[in-house]
């Protein structure tokens, strides 16, 4: 049992960490200025709540600095999903870089012109870019939706007009269920990756991360990875097309699913 | 999910069964894979952030700017490149580097890397998280050359940091190619010496000349007549495609191209590309403290030493001499930066 005095004074040993953690995080995910102010006071008190709750539960099985780095990364996590909905960088933005990722936070979560962001940029100093180039690089971004939670309005449900006529149900149904059969496939692939492999894939060609950042975490040797994720790739390839599913649907189906969830 | 779990796992101090169990877990949730892959960048970014700077054993310079990590994205695990040509093009492609030897290298050995390494990639880390290094000089003897552009870059205030003048990719362009190819081993080393500092500039700023930069190297290298150009030739051609495809992963091809290029080329001639180029950039940024280095100033007085040098070479460096900044006057940098592309003009053409 942790004295009551004890927490407190790991909290104020490890203040510095907790700041520098929270002030790393928004600039990794875009936020600036007085929201990442914001955010940093907000990181001190929840590690202050309930008499430091947190870190009373802190058992010392692993490093206090690393705990502490995945409960403020948490809270971001969870606060930016209350305000901004859930908003993330995109894979490309993620393949792209910082400043893909500030460019896209830009223009397509906080709503900015292109030259807006671009001056924004500019005036912090985290590009030299000109509008002309920025507008090259979101190019390769894809255009988004902020998923932000909103208010449907009063109306009861069952009063509102369907979207889709009968014919286009008939279709919609049909597409749902190539769908379903195209995203049961690639989950038994992935399943049938050990978990290492799993993640790997879900980091590097999912989520967009580098090599180098992939390595990192899973504490992997980068340099093996080049010749292990093509061969991961050909692995997954290989074990949907044996299910019937080729590449180029499961493409489809992905893209499908983000425009769809954008509407 | 358990959170301290989870730390445990990012500080490897799980068991190979539970490593699993908890990898397959977080690989099944959105949320969860993303608060993993963001933690463990957080902790890299920040572990890079307060690497230590390389050691200063000598200094004759004013004392260091203040360190402060960029948020490019940082390479704080230095890969060690063996030399071996790809083992197909196909290959190399897919994956985006030399298809070089992949003995495990253990991440724990290359962090704890001996002294002497420490000191050559030192550099190299200082570069690549914008940190300036004006004033910390590695331990070098009197005779020591510039022939890291690495170094070249860290020496800038700022290091690699974005702040490089606007068109400084167009006024190389006009300086150093102007129609003239000529294989002359003495320009091919000064162009490729700027080169390699445009490069390391381009990939830490995620500057999209990248692609075209690498393009230009190819060409200077494959004009050449110099013996294993073509395989140096290769390296940046998968520098080429990495920027096309928009992947600024470059820096262990980069470190490869240097060891190629160095290895290829006069060392008094490289040494002045590298250095002029790093200046022309210092003179943008109006950054003082470069010209003030020892540095500066023993490149300077041995390329006026050299003795194939040219007239319009010496006289251009004499003018750089001139322009330089000194206590009780006013710098026209405009007119420095300019006066270091005639010297690069006059060197590498």
């Amino acid at each position: 049992m942790f004295d009551r005095l004890e927490p407190e004074a790991l909290f104020l040993v490890h203040l510095p960490w907790i700041e520098e953690v929270a002030a790393m995080v928004c600039r990794r995910n875009s936020v600036w200025g007085d929201d990442a102010d914001d955010f940093i006071s907000s990181a001190r008190a929840k590690l202050m709540e309930n008499d430091y709750a947190v870190l009373r539960k802190f058992r010392g099985e692993a490093e206090m600095k690393t705990y502490l780095a995945r409960v403020v990364t948490l809270h971001f996590m969870e606060r930016a999903r209350e305000r901004t909905g859930r908003w993330r960088p995109s894979a490309a933005a993620e393949a792209l870089g910082q400043l893909a990722k500030d460019l896209e936070a830009l223009v397509h979560r906080d709503g900015c012109t292109l030259a807006e962001a671009g001056e924004r940029l500019r005036t912090m100093g985290r590009t030299v870019l000109s509008n002309t180039e920025l507008g090259r690089l979101l190019d390769k971004l894809p255009v988004r939706h902020p998923m932000r939670p909103g208010d449907a309005g009063a109306e009861p449900l069952e009063q509102l007009a369907g979207r889709h006529g009968a014919d286009e149900r008939v279709v919609g149904d049909e597409e749902e269920r190539a769908r379903a059969r195209v995203l049961a496939a690639l989950n038994d692939a992935l399943d049938q990756l050990a978990p290492e492999d799993r993640m790997l894939v879900r980091m590097h060609l999912a989520d967009g991360r580098t090599v180098a950042d992939a390595a990192r975490a899973l504490r992997l040797d980068q340099k093996s990875l080049y010749r292990r994720l093509p061969r991961l790739k050909s692995v997954l390839r290989e074990r949907l097309e044996r299910a019937g599913v080729t590449a180029a649907e499961v493409l489809e189906t992905l893209q499908r699913g983000s425009t769809d969830a954008a509407e | 999910m358990d959170h301290e779990r989870v730390a445990a796992l990012h500080d490897g101090k799980l068991g190979a069964h539970e490593r699993d169990e908890l990898l397959a877990a977080i690989a099944a949730d959105d949320d969860e894979s993303w608060l993993f892959a963001e933690t463990a960048g957080v902790l890299a970014d920040l572990e890079a952030a307060h690497a230590p700077a390389p050691p200063a054993t000598f200094t004759a310079d004013p004392a260091p700017s203040s360190v402060q990590a960029d948020d490019e994205r940082d390479e704080s695990v230095i890969p060690i490149a063996t030399r071996r040509p790809p083992e197909s093009p196909g290959d190399a492609a897919e994956a985006g580097v030399a298809a070089h030897d992949d003995g495990v290298i253990p991440i724990e050995s290359r962090r704890r890397a001996p002294a002497r390494r420490w000191q050559v990639y030192g550099a190299v880390a200082a570069a690549l998280v914008g940190i300036a290094v004006t004033g910390v000089l590695l331990n070098r003897s009197a005779n020591a050359r510039l022939d890291d552009p690495v170094e070249a870059v860290a020496m800038l205030e700022k290091g690699a940091t974005p702040g490089v003048a606007q068109g400084w990719d167009k006024s190389f362009d006009n300086h150093l190619r102007g129609g003239n190819h000529s294989p002359g081993f003495r320009r091919t080393s000064v162009r490729l010496g700027a080169q390699l500092v445009d490069l390391e500039l381009a990939a830490a700023a995620q500057d999209t000349t990248l692609r075209r930069l690498s393009s230009t190297v190819i060409e200077v290298l494959s004009d050449s007549s110099m013996h294993g150009a073509a395989y140096a030739a290769g390296i940046y051609r998968q520098v080429e495609q990495k920027a096309a495809a928009g992947d600024f992963d470059v820096q262990p091809l980069l470190a490869d191209g240097r060891k190629e290029v160095q290895s290829l080329t006069d060392s008094d001639w490289l040494e002045l590309g590298i250095w002029a180029e790093a200046a022309r950039t210092a003179a943008a940024r109006r950054d003082a403290r470069f010209f003030a280095s020892r540095t500066t100033r023993r490149v300077l007085d041995r390329a006026a030493t050299l003795p194939d040098a040219e007239q319009k070479t010496l006289e251009a460096l004499a003018a750089v001499r001139n322009a330089l900044p000194a206590e009780g006057r006013a710098t026209d940098w405009p007119g420095l930066k300019e006066k270091l592309g005639l010297l690069l003009n006059a060197a590498g053409s």
